[in-house]
This record gives C-alpha cells, structure tokens and sequence, in this order.
C-alpha cells in the first residue's frame, strides 16, 4: 500500500500564528502569444516582467497592469529569467541554449514605442549573449551582487558566468539530470541546483567546490529551491506536490508544506517565502509616487481629501488611504476600524515578529499560501470562470512588499493574475 | 558558508591563485559590509584608480582624476565612497553609486551626479596616504610626504594640521609627525613621528593624549587589526613591532619582528581579518616575500615567495585566508589556500574516514515504528519555530563612534556593491 499523506489539516498539531491574508484578483494581463513561463518583479517593485514560450519578454506596471513594452529576446520560448539586484539588467534562459542580457529600462537611444516593438518581429543585440550550454536553459539567475549569473541546463551541468565579459567562469558538471533550477545564497558566495535527479546541491561560487548535498525521501525530482533571506535555510519544491525548508548545515528537513489543492507533479512551478506584509491600511512602506496617484484617485472619488498624498503619510488621517479601492469593496466596511488603529500614526512599528508566507502554484490552478510557522494553509487563491487559472501555474513572483502576487499558466490560457491582499 | 567549509583549514594563503595585468602602486580590499573581500581596489602607477571584483578578476570601475601615481587607497564604512591619494598633491573622493552610463537607471533625476568624483581636497605636498575615517566619509586623515598628517574635516570644510601638543604643554614638537591612522573605533588617532613617538591625538580637540616611545627611529607605518586590540608599528630601523591596545588605549609591547640577517625593510604590513596572523610585505631588492606570523605565540609560520621584484604593498582579505600583494612592475598578486575536493559533499549522509571504525548499530535501529506514531513524531518535530526571514548579519562593521556620528554621512547601506556597466 502506497502511504497516504494524511490531509494538510490533521498534519500540522497547531493553529496558525498570524493573521490570514485576504489576496483577491487585481489585474489580468494578457499579451503572451503561448505560455506564461516566468514572472519577476523588479526590485524597486515598479515593473513586473513576464517571460513566455514565445520568446518574448513584456514589461509591465506592477500597480496599474499597464503594458510597458515587448522585447522579443530568442526565437524559441524563454523559460526562466532573472533580473539583477541592482535593477539594470535581465537575463533569459531558453530554448535555444542561450541565456541573453538586456537593460530592465530601455535606453534613451533605442526608445520605441510600445506599440510599435509589440508588432516587431526583429530580434534586438543583447548586451551580452551567454552561449556555452548544449541543451536548452532551463533556469538562470543573478548572483546578489549582479556580477555572476548561474545557468542550468538540461545538458546537467550549470554555469556561473562572468557577466562583465560575457563568458563562462566556471562550468560544473553538477548533476546526473536536468537541471531545473539555480540559486545564490544571499551573501553571493553559493551557487544551489536543483535537479531532476532529486538532489538538491550546494557550491562554493568562488572555486566550484561541491559543499553540501541534500535529498528528499521519496527521491523526487526537484523542480524548485531557494535560499531564504536568511542564509541558513533553503526552501525547495519537489514533483511530489511537496515544498520543504532544509537546515543547510544538518541536512534536515524542518518543515514539510503539503495541501489537498496543492498539486505539482508534471510541471514545476516555483515557490516564494515572505514576510506576512501588515495590513493594508497600516502601510508605510509602499512606493510613495504609486501610493501618491492612488491616493489622489481616491480622493477625486470621495470628492474631499485634504492635502496631497505625500502630506497624508504617517499623518492620522479620518479615512482609510486604502491603495486597493478599485478592487475592495468589502474592506471599505473596516475603515472606522482601520482609522483607530492608524490613529497614532505609527502603523506597523510596534508589530512583533512577522510571519513567514509561503506561496506556489499548482497544476490545478489554484495558488496556495502557507504560513510557515504553523505549516497551515492559509489561503488559496482560486475562483470560477475568468477569475482564477484553469491550467497549471507555473510562473510566479512576489512582490518585494508581499502585498502583490503575480501567477501565470500555461496553453491555452497563457495569461498573468496579479493578486492584491487587501486584508484590513 | 563558512560551517560548510572545513573548520581546520589552513587558515593562511600559500601560493599565487591569480595576477591581475595592471600598473598598481597600492591595493585594498573592501574591509566592511556583506561583501567584504569581495573588491579590490588599486591605485596605479598612472594616476587611474581601479575597482576589481575579486571572483571574476576584472575591472568593476575605472577612476580617472589625478595626474601622477596613487600612493594609497582607501574604502569608506559602507563601500560606496574610495579616497585615492596621489603625489600630485591631491586626494580624491569618487562615489562608487554613480554609473558611467546613467540612463541605465531611469529614475535617476537628470540634476543628479554625472560624474564619479565627489570631491578633490588639494594640499602643499605630495600625499603619502589618506584614509577615511571608519564611520564617516566626511573626515579624511591624510599624511603627506612632507611629514606632515593634517585631518580634513568636510563637514565642517576644515583642514588642520596635526601636531604633537599636549594640553597645557607649551614644550617645542620633537619631530614631526609621518603618518596616522584611526583606531576600528574612530575616537582616537594614533599617529607616528620622525622620532619613533607614539601619539595618541583626540580627533574632536587634536591634542595628544598619550606619548608612548617604541624605538628611537622614526615609524614608518601603523595598522590595526579589525578589532582594534592590535597594531603594528614599522620603522625606520627595519623592525616591525605588534603592540596590544587595551580598550582605554593604553599600548604594551607584544613581538617585535625583524631580519637580524639580510636587514629586511618592511614595505607594508598588516594582520589577518580575523587579527591571528600577522603580515610584513619585504621589500628586498632580490625577491618579492610576504612573511606571516602567528600574532599570539610570534613563530614564522609562512613565507609566501613571490617574483623577483620588490614588493612595495600588500592587504589581507577581511574574511578569508587571501592576500593581495603588489610589486614594483605593478602586477598584482592574489594569494590563496588550495582546498581539495570534499568528495562526501556530493552525497548526503556521507562522511569520509581517515582510517576504519567499527559501526555500532543504535538499540533502536531497525525497530518498527507504528505509522502513526512516525508521523506524530515527524509533525511534532517541524513544529519547531524558525527564522527564515532575518538575513545573517554577522558581516564585518564599523563600530559606531560619538565623535563622526554627530553628522553622518550619506554611505548608510550597508549592503552597496557597485553596479556593472555593461554598456
């Protein structure tokens, strides 16, 4: 008899520690002619861009969902991409066993209109073309100083680059199978792999010394893993609808995330762990000019707002400067609530601790949301018809508040959420 | 990384991993932040100042300013700002933040800085060194060749000369002073005269507090260790003496290193980012020798053997076992241990053994667990709390000091690295 996994409520003994999020569809953005096969935020939190099976990247406003512009990158499809910690460059990994630098922000010489690139089927001279591999990329990512990119490819070996001059710094023959997906520790100084080999596998960046090896019980192939902020933990996803948190020093595993809705067992998506971001209306520490046009169309609608947005921040204001008015209805019920808490002015500063979310995607659809303390589930983000994904999400990215979760699936429905909380 | 890496590995480098192509007269590495170690910065023969990053061996930066060669190189609290010194009399500050192609970056205002020089403090002679204070950029302390050391102050835009006056003492200055440092801890300078004195000055009044005589010839340089216990004198008769600073600055004497035999002169010296060892560059007409010495016990423990060329500076890496060190043709050097390959590392559960043991199998080893029971024990076990969120902070600092805090300046992230241009 094959062992069952008990379902996700009998699993973990506590109850959740923090507050459950209330994420709820802000935007639908479709521009991709196949698959959607990777999302990331900028780290400015500005710009969200989405990679697809096209070869194409889209850029676009990570508030209003507005189309930025395209850039058609490779003639096959993309299937990961990284944008550096310092906000200047993306890197693809495709099809094509290349992996392509281009500026996040157009450069003032090559300024086109977006319509115009959109229809363009010319493909543009990257700043660096990273050819080494022999196989499709299958997963690239920048090194936290923005001056290394590591590369896995199907031909099982990965890649640390040199971004500077464009060539290959260190080849490691890293593992016995595909590779599905590449990380940095956040001091830059590890490369991790995973594999469909079901080992997940730790280098020294500096000499391309293998450090650490880790597994999973059931041997499964691993289609995600991640350092966490801290440098001590990894956080990984199997293709056994599993994620887990490993202590990197012992090897073990210290948290296992599993969910009756959370299915991943042909298609690797990736996984994301966060801070629980404060409730909406105690926000400080979003953007002050996004903040500041969402303010003012709020004020427009409820006819009398005093001052101007920058005047109404940590200011103790009588109504709820709730960012998210165009998708919350029923958070306008809480604002006396939330103009009591806001009252000193301090929102947030005397919070303990944060929870940790955990976020993926599944082959159902649906989104599921850990906190990871308690291992609970604390939302999943589906719906009916146009308002949740019908295919497999396989892209993801949190945005750098939490506030903003952007999810993309594959054929035939090719096309991006992005989901607000809009807890009170 | 470190837990990973072998705890009993040589904690010294000992052979040249790479040489950077360059004319450099002096090179530092980044001393703070989460990427300490992780740049390089040399002045050259030239007038340039070059940043290079370390893993890839190539230029991050490039710095142009001054006219005639760069006699040292300094990086401030954060990494954002270098001070080069030069001996056309000038030093420099360059602001590693702005990007030479700055339409990279759309947002940044139009008014904004265009170019990487901040600042350019212009004095009577040629400039033997300048360092920036460890806390604030604004306060540069600049020992020229002249044997002058004056402490510009950019906050308030004041250079002074620093001079060997105690309060209340109206006694003529015995010698003139040749070169200064701050302590880690940025509230006192310690500087060194032609006569082998010792001051201790008071950054805020710029009276000596302390004089402490350590030879009879003139001191040549000083360094610290990173936490401030240690320093390391060089003089003019050839010794490099290690004296321990207690916390209220008083300074006894340690080890004294010297070449009794071919009469070394010590070009640079210096200590190890963790203060064990202790470094002394030789500038011997033959040969190009780093010597390193185990602070606590004095032994020679090293001999790093170079080109046959002098070597006129060298600086240990703020974390690992890596020395930079440059020669008169200008070449860089950078030393490191050769690890060999952790074979066990690349399956878990695996443990390499110097010689057979016995396994001895736990009473419960192969005991059958009800399911249940395995599964409670498994749940009970991940309820254990953990924090992911909270990145390791356990970096390199600068200590905080009342005296530069009053106004800080502007190099408050921590964790600035200087972009890539790839333009």
């Amino acid at each position: 008899m094959a062992i069952q996994f008990p379902p996700a409520e009998a699993g973990p003994s506590t109850p959740p520690m923090g507050r459950a999020p209330a994420y709820k569809l802000s935007h639908s953005l479709a521009g991709h002619a196949r698959s959607v096969t990777a999302l990331r935020f900028s780290p400015d939190g500005r710009t969200l861009v989405s990679a697809g099976a096209d070869g194409y990247l889209h850029f676009w406003d990570s508030e209003t969902g507005e189309h930025q512009r395209a850039l058609r990158c490779h003639r096959t499809g993309i299937n990961d991409i990284s944008i550096s910690p310092d906000g200047l460059y993306v890197a693809t990994a495709s099809d094509d066993t290349t992996t392509v630098i281009h500026t996040l922000y157009p450069s003032s010489s090559s300024t086109t209109t977006p319509s115009a690139s959109t229809t363009s089927t010319t493909i543009p001279t990257p700043l660096r073309l990273l050819a080494a591999h022999t196989a499709p990329v299958l997963a690239v990512s920048f090194s936290p100083k923005s001056n290394l990119l590591a590369t896995g490819s199907f031909d099982e070996s990965a890649i640390v680059w040199d971004v500077r001059r464009g060539k290959a710094l260190r080849t490691i023959p890293a593992h016995a199978d595909a590779i599905w997906t590449v990380g940095w520790d956040p001091e830059g100084v590890m490369v991790v792999t995973g594999s469909a080999d079901g080992l997940i596998r730790l280098w020294d960046a500096n000499s391309g010394q293998c450090l650490k090896t880790l597994d999973n019980d059931t041997n499964s192939p691993v289609s995600y893993a991640a350092f966490t902020p801290s440098s001590f933990f990894l956080l990984s996803s199997t293709l056994s609808s599993t994620l887990r948190v490993y202590n990197i020093h012992t090897g073990k595993v210290l948290k296992t995330l599993r969910h009756a809705g959370y299915v991943s067992e042909r298609h690797p998506c990736p996984a994301a762990v966060f801070a629980a971001p404060e409730p909406v209306s105690t926000s400080s520490g979003r953007g002050l000019v996004l903040d500041g046009t969402d303010v003012v169309q709020h004020a427009n609608a409820d006819g009398a707002m005093e001052g101007t947005a920058e005047e109404d921040k940590g200011k103790d204001t009588p109504m709820d400067v709730d960012a998210d008015a165009d998708v919350n209805a029923n958070a306008n019920a809480n604002a006396n609530v939330d103009a009591d808490t806001d009252a000193n002015g301090v929102g947030g500063t005397a919070v303990a601790k944060q929870e940790a979310w955990v976020v993926s995607g599944s082959e159902n659809g649906k989104v599921v949301i850990w906190e990871l303390g308690s291992r609970r589930v604390i939302q999943v983000l589906e719906g009916t018809g146009t308002e949740a994904h019908q295919r497999p999400v396989v892209a993801l990215a949190v945005h750098p508040d939490g506030r903003s979760i952007a999810t993309g699936s594959l054929e035939p429905e090719k096309v991006i959420h992005i989901w607000r909380d809009v807890q009170t | 990384m470190q837990q990973l890496l072998n705890p009993f590995a040589q904690k010294y480098p000992d052979a040249v991993d790479a040489t950077l192509p360059t004319s450099a007269s002096c090179a530092r590495f980044n001393p703070s932040g989460p990427f300490a170690g992780h740049y390089l910065a040399t002045g050259e023969l030239d007038g340039l100042v070059q940043v290079w990053d370390v893993e890839t061996r190539g230029i991050a930066r490039v710095l142009e300013g001054h006219v005639r060669a760069v006699s040292s190189i300094s990086w401030s609290r954060n990494n954002r700002y270098l001070v080069s010194s030069s001996l056309d009399s000038t030093a420099i500050i360059w602001d590693l933040s702005v990007l030479p192609t700055p339409s990279l970056l759309p947002q940044t205002p139009v008014a904004g800085p265009s170019t990487s020089r901040v600042e350019t403090i212009r004095f009577d002679a040629p400039v033997a060194s300048a360092v920036f204070h460890p806390r604030n950029s604004k306060i540069i302390l600049a020992s020229l060749t002249c044997n002058d050391v004056v402490l510009v102050d950019l906050r308030t835009k004041t250079k002074n000369r620093l001079e060997d006056v105690m309060e209340g003492d109206e006694s003529v200055p015995k010698g003139s002073l040749a070169c200064a440092v701050f302590s880690p801890c940025g509230s006192r300078i310690y500087a060194g005269t032609t006569r082998g004195l010792l001051l201790i000055i008071d950054p805020a009044t710029r009276l000596v507090t302390q004089r402490v005589e350590i030879a009879t010839s003139g001191i040549r340089q000083l360094a610290f260790d990173p936490s401030g216990r240690y320093l390391i004198t060089s003089s003019t008769d050839r010794a490099l003496r290690v004296l321990f600073c207690d916390p209220l600055g008083n300074l006894f004497p340690s080890h004294r290193f010297q070449d009794a035999v071919s009469r070394t002169p010590w070009h640079a010296a210096g200590f190890s980012g963790d203060g064990e060892y202790v470094m002394g560059g030789a500038g011997n007409k033959a040969g190009h020798n780093v010597y390193v010495w185990d602070r606590d016990s004095g032994v020679l423990v090293k001999v790093l053997e170079g080109p046959k060329e002098p070597l006129v500076d060298c600086d240990w890496h703020p974390t690992r076992p890596v020395i930079a060190s440059v020669g008169t043709s200008g070449e860089v050097h950078i030393w490191q241990t050769s690890s060999p390959d952790n074979w066990s590392a690349f399956a878990p559960g695996f443990e390499e053994l110097e010689e057979n043991v016995d396994y001895d199998e736990r009473e419960d080893e192969f005991d059958i667990e009800d399911e249940t029971d395995f599964q409670r024990r498994m749940d009970a076990e991940e309820d254990l709390l953990i924090d992911v969120l909270t990145p390791d902070q356990s970096f390199p600092r600068a200590p905080e000091s009342s005296f530069a805090d009053e106004e800080p300046d502007d190099d408050t992230w921590e964790g600035f690295y200087p972009s890539l241009d790839l333009e």
